[in-house]
């Protein structure tokens, strides 16, 4: 009797447990997801069930220094987070509008492989949340973005993002994996122009940016927000384009791209690529091996982008010189790849009416430091060994700060000596009103270590005349 | 001797330790999955086997996506608007209560769309098991009550040859407007006396709760056919 | 004698406002707007261009807390504690303090209502003798101008339109009637709320607006397709957008309404 009942308890026990089990088989597996630059992990996993829950927000945060706008986003962040899951999966996704939004939105993700890849079934007012389900059919790297009508105007507003199909077992490993998104920005105002920015449907239209990105402001990846790397190892990027206008001539100064997956696609297919071309609504992996120490720059290299509308990124890479690889110069065309002839920057910059205060003018000065000289000098005025000479304790800048005037009015070329170290590139010319020269001459001469004094406009004025009549 | 024993002694005690171990393992598991009401968690079945479904059918051709949850529990009878049947009944929409109600809003000038909605359920009415069939019904809720009168709709159904688990009605324009709210029909009239709108097959529980919705036309009725069967 | 004077003085002086301007005994605005027509954003295949809308009248405001708070005074199957799952969603009023407290931190008692669903909008509307108004009848209203009938005319106009979309949400949700009137006198159209129409979901598009040209065949059976008539519409086309991504048991914090009524027969009870 009691055999019995033990085999019945065991039996119903097995039962259950196998019961369990597969139940338990039904729990989706919550997709983490990574925000830019960080790229989030390699998956080794095998294909399942899997749920991603993505929350869309209006937020107003910096788009460069002193300009503020009011972005719509994927996440809280321009670009919204990067999603890997594996081909085959079965995702469930869950689209959350933040109740305090004023748009509708939904979601269009390449990966998927139905009507307008999910933005039909998750058009969701604010407060509210759409569920669809997909299967993931192809690898690759796909972007996402919203596609609530004005579509153009979700975009533009900063929503999109990329959601990475892995290929069962993962791509091949590397040491470091980097996820940057470009994209371009209609404002207003001009570039620079200070205070809260809306949106130009205009210049959208006429694809005339104002701002080109990465990772959805200016600076976002500059100075000590860069990313780093050592010497020897691995570097790959999920690079994404999105948009809502321009393509993008991907490049990293100092670097040749040994590997290049290209438009995102999974085939490693094209190996020692200089420039790489990104689709407005695409995306490309490449992939190099850092060799040498010093910093790696990412630009569009429809060039004007990278210098006056912000289209710079960067990569630190530490450790152990390697003189045969790299002696210390690097190759300086990209200003003026035609000649010579110095040309003018043409910045744009109101005539201050109201006098203002030491302090307000030191303020205004950085301002345009940051708008017009970081991109090359570094935020800290530390400038780029053997490309851009430093403006901190420089022994050049301090010892004539009337040649600094001259050379802000009238550009320089030809060879410098600066703290030692020899410079021979093109500064180009800029163009400012002379109390906006003041203004930034006194900020640079009084920072980071540096001892001068603040000039006047009319001071800057007379430089101004006597280097004419040279 | 001894050795012998204490194995005896541990031996049968094993077996029931693993046994309360698969016993404490399952029961854990069994509680966080299954919700306290069964028919939920069918809901919950329904709602995703669809979408598996329809997306397994085509890849990449047009394929009607997947159905937004119904996102309340409350049975829509509680508006209660008045109607007259195809047989010229005055009923209110609670009198629908006690079966499961397969609706669909539509009007009997349409050529396009209309016909194939009313094949839809025919075919699902075909798919329904004998034994259960006292337990389904179908309705046809007219967005055209100026054309649609009860006679137009008794016509109708002969026409189409709808059998006595049909009904067909007519309601004031609040009324229709009222139930399209409620299910989330989208319609307009053009200007040419023509009515677009939405191609849905509503699925109401016998209390008049929203339990499945099937977006499309043809499209596979498994997953709602199964969902009837499993509760009726 | 001098009081009986007073009083009749008085009572001739109400006859006359009650004769002059029918509908503003309360002081809640009705403006009597012309019949007319305007250029639709959207319009389905062999719609004429312009669409004409017969005369009718509409609350120059949005209904306002204050009043929608003297609707669930009298009616309380419309309190926040009585909401009924079917008729608004779990943010009903959330904004109130309480059942029958109509402030909160974020709103005045004359900012716009929000956090209704159509359900309660319809009922207010109905039980002080009126209705929602139709898309048509809220878009003509909300094409004027400030000084002409065509706003899109004016210099400015849709530029000044599509800014609100540009600006964050405010801290404190405005009262109604700070802003200038349109041509036909009425307010707040634009810059403040999204607003519910009585035919909301008469919007025939799938939420994958670029598929809109074509009207899908598969989800919608109808006469054709949607074409969008004027491009520059944006504001417009994002009304839509809002529009065609609500239930009727919603409710957003952002959307409200206002009231209208034809301009027969209406028995319009003015007790706010």
């Amino acid at each position: 009797m009691k055999n019995y009942l033990k085999r019945i308890l065991l039996l119903t026990s097995v039962l259950l447990f196998i019961f369990d089990a597969g139940v338990l088989a039904e729990q989706r597996l919550q997709v983490p997801l990574a925000y830019a630059p960080d790229a989030g992990k390699t998956l080794t996993r095998s294909p399942g069930k899997v749920r991603v829950d993505l929350e869309t927000k209006e937020v107003t945060g910096r788009l460069a220094d002193g300009v503020e706008y009011n972005f719509w986003t994927f996440g809280g962040t321009v670009p919204g987070p990067i999603i890997r899951i594996v081909e085959g999966d079965e995702v469930e996704f869950h689209l959350n509008n933040h109740p305090s939004s004023k748009m509708p939105h939904n979601i269009d993700l390449h990966a998927v492989t139905g009507p307008g890849g999910g933005a039909a079934a998750s058009l969701t007012a604010p407060g509210h949340t759409s569920t669809f389900s997909f299967k993931a059919l192809s690898a690759g790297l796909y972007v996402y973005h919203c596609a609530t009508a004005p579509v153009g105007m979700h975009i533009a507003n900063g929503m999109y993002g990329l959601i990475l199909v892995e290929p069962e077992g993962g791509l091949p490993p590397v040491d470091r994996e980097f996820y940057v998104v470009q994209s371009d920005f209609y404002t207003k105002g001009k570039y620079g122009q200070e205070g809260l920015q809306p949106f130009s449907m205009e210049k959208a239209i006429d694809e005339h940016a104002d701002y080109v990105v990465f990772n959805g402001s200016v600076g976002a990846m500059v100075g000590d927000n860069a990313v780093r790397a050592k010497v020897g190892e691995t570097v790959r990027l999920f690079i994404g384009n999105g948009g809502p206008n321009l393509v993008s001539s991907f490049h990293v100064i100092g670097e040749i791209f040994d590997t290049v997956y290209t438009e995102g696609g999974i085939l490693p297919n094209q190996k020692n690529v200089q420039s790489t071309l990104i689709p407005a609504g695409g995306s490309a992996i490449v992939e190099f091996k850092v060799e040498v120490p010093g910093t790696l720059i990412l630009v569009d290299h429809s060039i004007f982008r990278a210098f006056n509308k912000g289209a710079i990124a960067m990569i630190k890479v530490e450790g152990e010189d390697n003189s045969t690889v790299y002696s210390g110069k690097q190759a300086d065309t990209i200003y003026l790849p035609e000649g010579g002839a110095i040309q003018e920057v043409l910045v744009a910059s109101e005539e201050s009416l109201t006098p203002m205060s030491h302090q307000e003018r030191l303020s205004r000065g950085q301002r345009l430091y940051e708008q017009n000289c970081a991109a090359c000098h570094q935020m800290e005025g530390q400038g780029i060994v053997g490309v851009f000479p430093p403006l901190a304790s420089s022994d050049y800048l301090m010892e004539d700060l009337e040649r600094a005037i001259g050379i802000v009015i009238n550009g320089l070329e030809g060879e410098i000596i600066v703290n030692g170290e020899r410079y021979n590139n093109i500064m180009p010319s800029q163009r400012l009103t002379d109390s906006d020269i003041a203004n930034v001459i006194g900020y640079i001469s009084n920072a980071w270590g540096n001892e001068g004094r603040l000039y006047s406009a009319p001071e800057v004025a007379t430089i101004r005349a006597s280097l004419k009549s040279h | 001797m001894k050795m012998i024993e204490q194995e005896k002694f541990w031996g049968t005690r094993k077996i029931w330790i693993t046994i309360g171990l698969f016993w404490v393992f399952a029961l854990q598991g069994v509680k966080a999955e299954t919700p306290s009401d069964g028919f939920e968690k069918h809901l919950q079945l329904a709602t995703m086997n669809a979408g598996e479904m329809s997306h397994e059918m085509s890849h990449g051709n047009h394929n009607a996506p997947e159905s937004h949850s119904p996102g309340h529990a409350n049975s829509v009878y509680q508006i209660d608007f008045t109607w007259e049947t195809q047989s010229q009944q005055k009923i209110q929409s609670s009198d629908l209560r006690g079966k499961f109600q397969l609706v669909i809003l539509a009007y009997t000038e349409c050529s396009h769309a209309c016909p194939i909605l009313v094949a839809d359920l025919k075919h699902i009415e075909g798919l329904i098991p004998k034994r259960i069939q006292e337990q389904v019904g179908f309705v046809f809720v007219s967005i055209d009550p100026e054309r649609d009168t009860p006679d137009q709709l008794h016509q109708f159904s002969k026409k189409m040859d709808l059998g006595t688990g049909w009904h067909l009605l007519h309601g004031d324009s609040t009324a229709v407007m009222g139930m399209a709210a409620l299910l989330g029909v989208k319609f307009r009239q053009e200007p040419d006396g023509s009515f677009s709108h939405s191609n849905l097959i509503t699925l109401l529980d016998p209390e008049g709760k929203i339990v499945f919705r099937l977006e499309g036309l043809q499209q596979n009725p498994d997953a709602l056919v199964h969902l009837i069967i499993e509760n009726a | 004698m001098k009081l009986i004077w007073g009083k009749l003085f008085a009572l001739i002086g109400v006859l006359i406002a009650l004769v002059m301007n029918p509908q503003s005994v309360s002081g809640r605005e009705l403006i009597k707007i012309p019949p007319g027509s305007y250029q639709s954003a959207y319009r389905n295949e062999g719609d004429p261009v312009q669409v004409q809308v017969d005369g009718f009248l509409m609350d120059a405001l949005p209904v306002t807390n204050d009043q929608f708070f003297n609707f669930v005074k009298d009616d309380q199957r419309w309190r926040r504690s009585a909401r009924n799952d079917l008729l608004a969603d779990s943010h009903y009023l959330s904004h109130w303090k309480g059942d029958l407290d109509p402030a909160g931190p974020n709103h005045y008692l004359d900012s716009p209502v929000t956090n209704v669903s159509w359900f309660a909008a319809v009922e207010y509307c109905r039980s002080r003798g009126k209705r929602l108004p139709t898309i048509n009848e809220w878009e003509y209203a909300a094409s004027a101008g400030l000084t002409t009938l065509e706003g899109s005319g004016e210099l400015g106009f849709n530029q000044y339109v599509l800014e609100w979309y540009s600006r964050p949400a405010p801290p404190v949700l405005p009262a109604v009637g700070n802003s200038a009137r349109n041509f036909f006198g009425i307010g707040d159209m634009h810059g403040l709320i999204w607003e519910w129409v009585l035919d909301f979901n008469s919007i025939l598009v799938s939420g994958e607006s670029r598929g809109d040209g074509g009207l899908e065949r598969e989800l919608f059976c109808g006469a054709g397709a949607i074409r969008s008539a004027n491009v520059n519409d944006y504001p417009a086309f994002m009304r839509f957008g809002l529009r065609s991504s609500l239930q009727a048991r919603y409710t957003v914090n952002n959307l409200g309404f206002r009231c209208a009524a034809d301009l027969l027969g209406s028995g319009i009870n003015e007790n706010d």
